[in-house]
């Protein structure tokens, strides 16, 4: 059971990543990764506040791996993020790399902590 | 006679995208960029050349890079073909039916060197490069 709702989720939250993505990156041109920023910080924030939530709450196990594992494991992409570094990299582009590398662990870092926040407070509200 | 090839030519330039398939013909569904390499084949033109871009935009306003995994995967590719200009005018009606969306040029271009590999060498006075010095002790009738 567990194993299907991580392929269930890893399925959907891949598709997310892969229009949202899309769009994101074709509105802000070929410059900066932008796409892949958004979707690991967004993701990052989402887990966060998720996992806090859920491990908070009686929600069954199931949910976790499949929001948690599948959906944010699909959604958010570390392996595009080196891709992306290194490509910058290989044009000698050291101030975007620079800003991708710090841009993406600073702000899913800080989006970590705030989908934590938001969780604890809606859980001690609630 | 492959030297017969030399002189005024023109090169056709199709630009088209690594995800394009085949609208038309005997090649239908296929990879447009195999399906053209194919076609070009079986009509016997003397050669055809894939190139893949590593980004570019087209007609759709669409940017393709080989940087930005999420745009790289309909990257920008060009067939060329050189050709006498009839030849390719010809077979324009089936190119039109085969490629649904891109992009075709024609430009005159001079041919001076089209040569197999490993030529004999009595033979290889024919396949110089067109405008090179004749070589030391070639034949005269390698002038002609």
């Amino acid at each position: 059971m567990i194993p299907f709702v991580v392929f269930l989720g890893a399925g959907v939250g891949g598709l997310v990543r892969y229009a949202l993505g899309g769009w994101i990156q074709q509105a802000a041109g070929p410059g900066f990764p932008w796409g892949t920023l958004v979707v690991n910080v967004t993701g990052s924030l989402v887990l966060a506040f998720l996992y806090a939530l859920l491990e908070g709450s009686v929600a069954a196990p199931q949910w976790r791996a499949f929001l948690g594992i599948g959906f944010c494991g699909g959604y958010t992409t570390f392996s595009t993020f080196s891709y992306e570094t290194l490509r910058l990299l290989q044009d000698a582009q050291w101030g975007r790399a620079s800003w991708y590398v710090l841009g993406s662990v600073v702000l899913s870092l800080l989006a970590a902590a705030v989908g934590f926040r938001l969780a604890a407070g809606l859980l001690q509200r609630g | 006679m492959p030297h017969q090839f030399k002189g005024e030519r023109t090169l056709m330039r199709i630009f088209i995208g690594e995800r394009d398939r085949c609208r038309e013909g005997p090649h239908q569904g296929k990879p447009l960029y195999e399906a053209l390499l194919h076609f070009f084949r079986e009509r016997d033109f003397a050669g055809a050349t894939v190139i893949r871009g590593i980004g570019g935009y087209g007609a759709e306003g669409r940017v393709h890079t080989d940087k930005i995994l999420r745009l790289s995967l309909d990257l920008p590719i060009i067939v060329e073909v050189v050709a006498p200009e009839e030849r390719l005018q010809a077979v324009l009606p089936e190119l039109d039916r085969m490629i649904d969306g891109g992009l075709i040029t024609l430009e005159p271009v001079r041919v001076i060197l089209y040569r197999p590999h490993d030529v004999p060498e009595d033979e290889r006075w024919r396949h110089r490069i067109e405008g090179l010095e004749p070589e030391r002790g070639e034949s005269s009738e390698g002038a002609s």
